[in-house]
Order: C-alpha cells, then structure tokens, then sequence
C-alpha cells in the first residue's frame, strides 16, 4: 500500500479547524502581525469561543476576563495564542486511542505536546539551523499524526507482522512498517498534512522525522527527530515496542549532542513539560 | 434481587499514582502504588513484609550532577538523589532494612548504535552501584527492551506486577 492509498481507505479522520491549519500556514512568513492572526481565528466561532476560555482558565491569571481575539492576542502574546490554537485545534483530534498500536486515550498527545516542547528546546539550542520555535512547536505537535491514520488501516495480523518483525529481526518500527505495508506512518502522516496544504518545510520534517535530512545541511526533520527521541527519554512513549525508533548518528552529530548534554535536555525537556502539561486538559 | 440480612460492599481499592520524577512510599496495606509509562526510567520498589510498608520511585536520570539546582527542587527525578529518600522514607515509617526487598524494572532503550541514548542501562547501573555501595541488592529486575512499562506494587502482599501496552501484567 502507498501513503495515498492508506489516507484514502481511511473514512473518518476527525475533522481539523480551517482556521488553525490556516494558521500554520502563516508560520512560513517571515513575520506574523497581530492582525493576521486574529482575522483568522475570528474566522472560527468555536475555535474562538474554546480560546477565550482558555485564556479566561485561572492558569494565565489574567487580572480581568479577555472577551475577545484581539484582547487574547494583546495580552497573552502571539506565540503563546499560537500554542493554544494549535493545542485546541489538533488536541481533540488525537486524544483517540489507537487500538492498532495498543496507544490508550491521551496517550498520543501526551507525546505530542511532549515532542512539541522538546521540538523548541532543540530548536532554541541549534541557533545556527535558524529554526522559528512556532513552526518547531507545531512539527512536534503533528510528527505522530500518520499513525492516526495507519492505526485504523491495518488489521490486526497486520499489526502482528509488524511486531514481530521488530522482535525478531530487532529493526526499527518505521523499518517494520515499510517491509510490511510498503510505507510508514511518518510518510502517511505527511501525506495527511498534504491534503490539509500545510507548508513543505512541515510535510519534510514529518515525513523524515525518523530518517532525517543532514546533507547539505541540516533540514527541519533533524530538530523533529531529535524531539521526538528526547520525548521518549522524558517520560513519553506510548504503545508497544515504542522504543523501537533508531537515533541516526548524523543527526546526533549535526545538533553536537553528547551524553552530558543529552541528559541536560532530557531534565530540560521534563520541566518545561510540567508547566505545559495543562494543555493537556485543553484539548 | 438484592440478598437480605446485613451485607457491605468493600469500598474501592486505594491506587497511590506515582508520577514521573515522584515517590510515594505508605503504610496503608489496604493499598497499591502505582507508576505509569515507565520508558528508559526505572521503577524503583521496596516492601517490608512484616511491617507491610512499602514505596515506589520514578527516576528518569542517573546522575544529579548535571543539573544540582533541578536535584534540589526535583530530586526523586534521579538515582543518586532519589533512592536514598526512598530509604529514608520507609525506615520513618518503621520498615526494617534487613527486611526490605528492592524491585526494579523500567530501563527501556532506543535503537543507537552510539551508546549516547542508553539511559536506561545508565540509570540500572548507577542504581546497582549504589545499592551494592550500601550492602544491598535488587532481588528481582525486568531491565531493558523496547516497551514502556506500568508498575504496580500491592501493599497488602508486596507483590510487584509489570504491565507493557497490549499484553497482560506479569509478576516481578
């Protein structure tokens, strides 16, 4: 089966806000106003209703209640509107449990918004990649979505297949997956995020996130690995044979990380983690 | 129908959540501990079966010295750091070193040919240095693999269960 095929045969992928995703695709500008993002939202009433609650939840402590986008975005910040609409937009799409992969319910968002603040972590400390941490964040937040899909599209022998391929031959999931099916679930997912036209920066580092791009030079998808090998050492990795996820050594040498340092990011990752973990509850 | 004479329900069973970086050490043997997704973090567990006391620790690190200020405000995130609390918790409340018998299972490890991700085998010897410094041992371990793992501790009889995603509990 191809990617295309799999998103095809899938009938009920929950639906994604037209506002949020119009919203990442503002993230390949250069600069975002204001402005721009609140005609957006606007755009969605409920989207615009779930944020002024959010906004109006005693984590922000807001002295008075934000009654509209503008007031949210004036007074919270547009990076930090940018990581409630996102988190309201995709959350609730992937709080599902994904039987196919023995994930419960959250447990995929949990790493998610895991990978998600590890993403701007690993972004903020490889300065030289130029990395906007909004569009790191995002990638983090999406990386896992082709397993939304692929979850549903095999049956369980399949799964089977899969498992023992890992088991047996000790190769990685996406490796499994490719042998078995003739795709992965991060080709998948960025098949998904196709359809959706998301920017081609978000689709590479989705679809590389388990075979990152080093040459010439270090691409988004390395920051996505990263994150996502980091999220599993901080207390994220959901379903069985998570950790059947190869670190690719390039990557390891293009963001010059060593034992120290990994273990400097993992403590950094985690408390970062705690206090967006009410995002959780968001969605 | 419901059966006459006098009948109680047994209320619900207590579950003491240990999160990840957390303790929870209790003498309540009514109860169990619990800690969830254990990935390359280990599990630590202690019981004392006279005195029924026992206690569970997450830890995700080996070492405190690469961030002494998070070891301060977060110390149960680390071996060093941590087990001793876990000891020193369950001898407040009466257990007896002699008696304790220590449980470890977590230490599950990515795919890297480096070594730079082996957390988990990091955590397990830091772990066994310090307990054998100590004149103690694991008595039983389930290290190592490719699955995250849920740890389960029953206060009434010590007995120690692992449960990894799509598979039944088995005991430690």
């Amino acid at each position: 089966m191809t990617a295309p095929e799999i998103i095809n045969k899938v009938k009920n992928l929950p639906p994604i806000s037209q506002a949020a995703l119009k919203l990442v695709n503002l993230l390949e500008q250069a600069a975002i106003s204001n402005d721009e993002i609140v005609q957006v939202i606007k755009c969605d009433n409920v989207l615009t209703a779930k944020l002024l609650r959010a906004c109006n939840s005693p984590y922000f402590g807001l002295d008075e209640p934000v009654a509209s986008v503008d007031q949210a975005v004036l007074m919270l910040g547009h990076q930090q509107i940018l990581h409630i609409v996102l988190t309201l937009a995709f959350g609730s799409a992937m709080v599902v449990p994904l039987p196919g992969y023995a994930v419960e319910a959250n447990e995929l968002w949990r790493h998610s918004l895991l990978t998600a603040t590890a993403a701007e972590i690993v972004a903020a400390d490889a300065g030289d990649l130029n990395v906007d941490l909004p569009v790191a964040f995002t990638v983090g937040l999406l990386h896992d979505i082709g397993k939304l899909a692929l979850s549903q599209a095999i049956t369980p022998e399949v799964q089977g297949e899969i498992r023992q391929c890992i088991e047996q031959q000790g190769c990685a999931r996406t490796e499994a997956e490719t042998r078995i099916l003739g795709t992965d679930h991060a080709e998948v997912g960025a098949c998904l995020l196709k359809s959706w036209n998301l920017p081609e920066e978000i689709l590479e580092a989705v679809a590389n996130h388990h075979h990152p791009v080093c040459h010439p030079r270090p691409r988004l998808s390395v920051i996505a690995h990263m994150a996502n090998c980091l999220a599993h050492l901080a207390g994220s990795a959901p379903g069985w044979d998570a950790f059947a996820v190869r670190v690719d050594p390039q990557a390891v040498a293009a963001l010059e990380l060593d034992q120290m340092r990994l273990e400097g990011l993992v403590v950094e990752v985690r408390s970062a983690f705690e206090r967006v973990d009410q995002f959780m509850n968001m969605a | 129908m419901l059966p006459t004479g006098k009948w109680v329900i047994a209320p619900p069973r207590k579950t003491l959540v240990v999160g990840v970086a957390d303790m929870v050490v209790s003498n309540d043997s009514s109860a169990e501990i619990v800690t969830y997704s254990l990935g390359s973090c280990l599990g630590i567990t202690i019981y004392d079966s006279v005195k029924k006391i026992g206690g569970l620790l997450h830890i995700m690190l080996p070492n405190s010295n690469i961030d002494v200020v998070k070891a301060a405000s977060a110390p149960f995130m680390f071996v060093d750091t941590g087990v001793p609390r876990l000891f020193h918790a369950a001898y407040h409340l009466g257990a007896e070193r002699s008696r304790l018998v220590v449980k470890v299972a977590g230490g599950a490890q990515l795919l890297d040919q480096q070594g730079i991700f082996n957390i988990g085998i990091r955590n397990f010897d830091a772990l066994q240095q310090l307990l054998s410094q100590n004149g103690l041992k694991a008595h039983a371990t389930d290290i190592g693999g490719l699955s995250s793992r849920t740890v389960r501790l029953d206060l009434t009889s010590g007995s120690v269960t692992v449960k990894t995603p799509g598979a039944n509990p088995y005991p430690l």
